[in-house]
């Protein structure tokens, strides 16, 4: 029996510096190949920074990043680009592209396949996440949470066509992925990224609500200061000690009868002062 | 305002549809472009129309017949490389004017208007003025492009400040980069206003041709002189498309799909100071092509680079031509400078532009 294979993505002690300041310090993660890892934390906690160690886009100070079990140091952008996608958290597009020309420009990494496949791709990635019927329609002209999904849809397009070899995990990075959307929407595009996870990809997703983390992703790592609080299951993480912990206020975490863990967004006072008030009434 | 597909068509379906379309108008724009030249070889204060072409060629074969070598002189001396240079500067300046726009994510960037063709006429009015004198044995090892490598290095200095100054902002607002053309033109006219203080009376005459731009003294010198770049240019422009159109969503993002940033950052400094200096070493200081054109062509058929780079360059050429042709007629016998005349047209469409984006954008 062989020894299971290298996480997809595996952070090694990843810490990062700017200017004196430690914007991510000493970070373990892994993340395999089928899962979804959400981030969770405060502002200002190094989440995205973190997420751009990943990508390449920053060189960590020290410890390394691994995909598949092999550092990325130094790797080619094209190179990196036939392994990972990577969804922002806005963009500076400014220019009127089609949402099937935005979509589309996943597909033109060096070495990609022929333009017919391509907007096969593209024409799939923007039915996933709902767009199919603005394809032709000018980005400039959609709304905040449109453009969203056609960026995502241009991450999964990248991944549908990049020309991974064996062994080679699609990887997704997500900054956010549904800060513009309304609540169906933001399902829409988490049952998306989880289809991409079942088909094959490692999904790292830095996300601001818990409780969609907790009812999308596998695994949940949370990080305060730079540093990780905790990572794991969500039943594990979306505890009242960690999560008031990494977010320095009072969390008051609970279950569904389904046992999913979920958080109210106002707190344990206001819950009873509401009730309270509603009985006097 | 919601386009329709026809029922049952695909997306591959609809790409394809456009495919064909925007074949179909580089087409068009190719045979106007193609009349544009004809006109310019045809009109004149000398009354010499293409009519006479006929005669001229039989008597290069050697069949001479009763021509007066005057014919000849017009048409294959004064208009032909005249025609030629016209387009080269319209092509030109349009790509570089689409390329600025690019890198700098600005619909407003014009080599004219940012300093990149100030910078390179600094260079070739200093050559100009002070080559003969303090550094004979280089303008004479460069020849005929002397003047065309002296631009390209004055504009490849001016982008590299507006790179330098620039970097990894954001998207760059058209205040910032309008504020950066200004110091950098404010710069190379006083350093111009040094060079013409210190010349004599024909390098002057040269000087001001420059700032003015015009295509009077085109000669063959001249297109040979700018061919290297024109070469350069089109061995560069198809390994810019997909850096450009990546680049519109901005550097990291370009960077998330596959884009070398630096590597394309230079390589679209290098094509665009080769467009410009060898636009400026021939005719001067030209504005607005680059930012009219690029404009009307996105409007027409969006922002791609595959379409917007040579249809950008046919119509620049058919404007620079148009322009030309107006240059030498309006006031024949005399002329007006190429470079009034573009402004005379761009300036209220460079005004309009700003009115209704806002300098911040």
């Amino acid at each position: 029996m062989a020894s299971a294979p290298a996480p997809a993505i595996e952070a090694d002690g990843v810490s990062f510096e700017v200017g004196g300041a430690r914007l991510v310090e000493g970070v373990h993660l892994a993340v395999r190949a089928g899962q979804v890892m959400g981030i969770l934390g405060p502002n200002g906690a190094g989440k995205s920074t973190f997420l751009k160690l990943v990508s390449g886009e920053l060189e960590p100070t020290s410890g390394r990043i691994l995909f598949d079990g092999v550092p990325i140091a130094r790797a080619e952008p094209a190179l990196l680009a036939r392994r990972r996608a990577v969804v922002p958290q806005s963009s500076q597009l400014t220019f009127p592209f089609t949402a099937l020309e935005v979509v589309l420009l996943g597909a033109s990494v060096p070495g990609f396949g022929h333009a017919r496949d391509a907007v096969a791709a593209a024409e799939r990635a923007l039915k996933r996440v709902g767009l199919i019927e603005l394809a032709e329609r000018r980005y400039t002209e959609l709304s905040g949470g449109e453009r969203q999904r056609v960026h995502i849809a241009r991450a999964i397009c990248q991944i549908e066509t990049a020309p991974r070899r064996p062994g080679e995990t699609p990887l997704l990075l997500v900054d956010e992925p549904t800060s513009n959307l309304d609540i169906g929407h933001q399902r829409l595009v988490l049952s998306a990224i989880r289809e991409i996870a079942a088909e094959g990809a490692a999904v790292l997703a830095v996300l601001h609500d818990i409780n969609l983390a907790a009812g999308y992703c596998d695994l949940l790592a949370l990080l305060r200061d730079g540093r990780l609080i905790a990572c794991g299951p969500p039943a594990e993480i979306v505890r009242n000690d960690l999560l008031s912990r990494t977010f320095g206020c009072e969390i008051d975490a609970n279950t569904t009868p389904a046992n999913t863990p979920f958080v109210l967004p106002i707190t344990r006072d206001a819950v009873e002062g509401g009730q309270a008030a509603a009985r006097v009434r | 305002m919601l386009k329709v597909a026809p029922a049952g068509e695909t997306a591959a379906d609809a790409t394809m549809r456009r495919r064909v379309r925007t074949s179909r108008q580089l087409l068009v724009l190719a045979l106007i472009l193609a009349l544009a030249a004809l006109l310019s070889l045809s009109v004149g204060p000398s009354g010499t129309t293409l009519l006479a072409l006929p005669r001229v060629l039989a008597e290069l074969v050697g069949y001479s017949a009763k021509t007066d070598g005057h014919e000849a002189l017009v048409l294959l001396d004064i208009r032909l490389p005249r025609t030629l240079l016209a387009i080269y500067v319209g092509a030109s300046l349009a790509i570089a004017g689409a390329m600025m726009q690019g890198l700098f994510r600005n619909p407003l960037a014009d080599p004219g208007l940012i300093g990149v063709s100030s910078g390179a006429a600094l260079a070739a009015v200093a050559l100009i003025a002070f080559g003969e004198t303090h550094a004979p044995a280089l303008k004479e090892a460069l020849g005929v492009h002397a003047v065309p490598i002296a631009a390209f290095v004055g504009g490849l200095a001016a982008t590299a400040v507006l790179i330098g100054m620039t970097s990894g902002k954001r998207g760059v607002s058209t205040a910032t980069l309008l504020l950066a053309g200004v110091a950098i033109a404010a710069l190379t006219q006083a350093l111009m206003g040094v060079a013409a203080y210190l010349s004599d009376d024909r390098a002057l005459r040269d000087l001001t041709l420059w700032t003015l731009g015009s295509l009077a003294g085109a000669s063959w010198t001249k297109v040979i002189g700018a061919l290297p770049f024109m070469a350069l240019l089109l061995i560069l422009l198809p390994r810019l498309v997909r850096d450009l159109n990546g680049l519109l969503l901005g550097e990291a993002e370009a960077f998330h799909l596959g884009i070398d940033v630096r590597r394309a950052k230079l390589l679209i400094m290098l094509a665009t100071a080769a467009a410009v200096g060898a636009a400026v070493a021939v005719a001067g200081i030209v504005g607005f092509v680059g930012i009219v054109t690029p404009h009307i062509v996105r409007l027409a058929a969006g922002p791609d680079h595959r379409f917007l780079l040579p249809a950008s360059a046919m119509l620049g050429a058919t404007l620079g031509l148009a322009a030309d042709i107006v240059a030498r007629m309006a006031v024949a016998p005399a002329e007006l400078p190429l470079g009034i005349v573009t402004a005379l047209i761009g300036a209220p469409f460079f005004l309009h532009l700003v009115l209704r984006r806002g300098v911040h954008g």
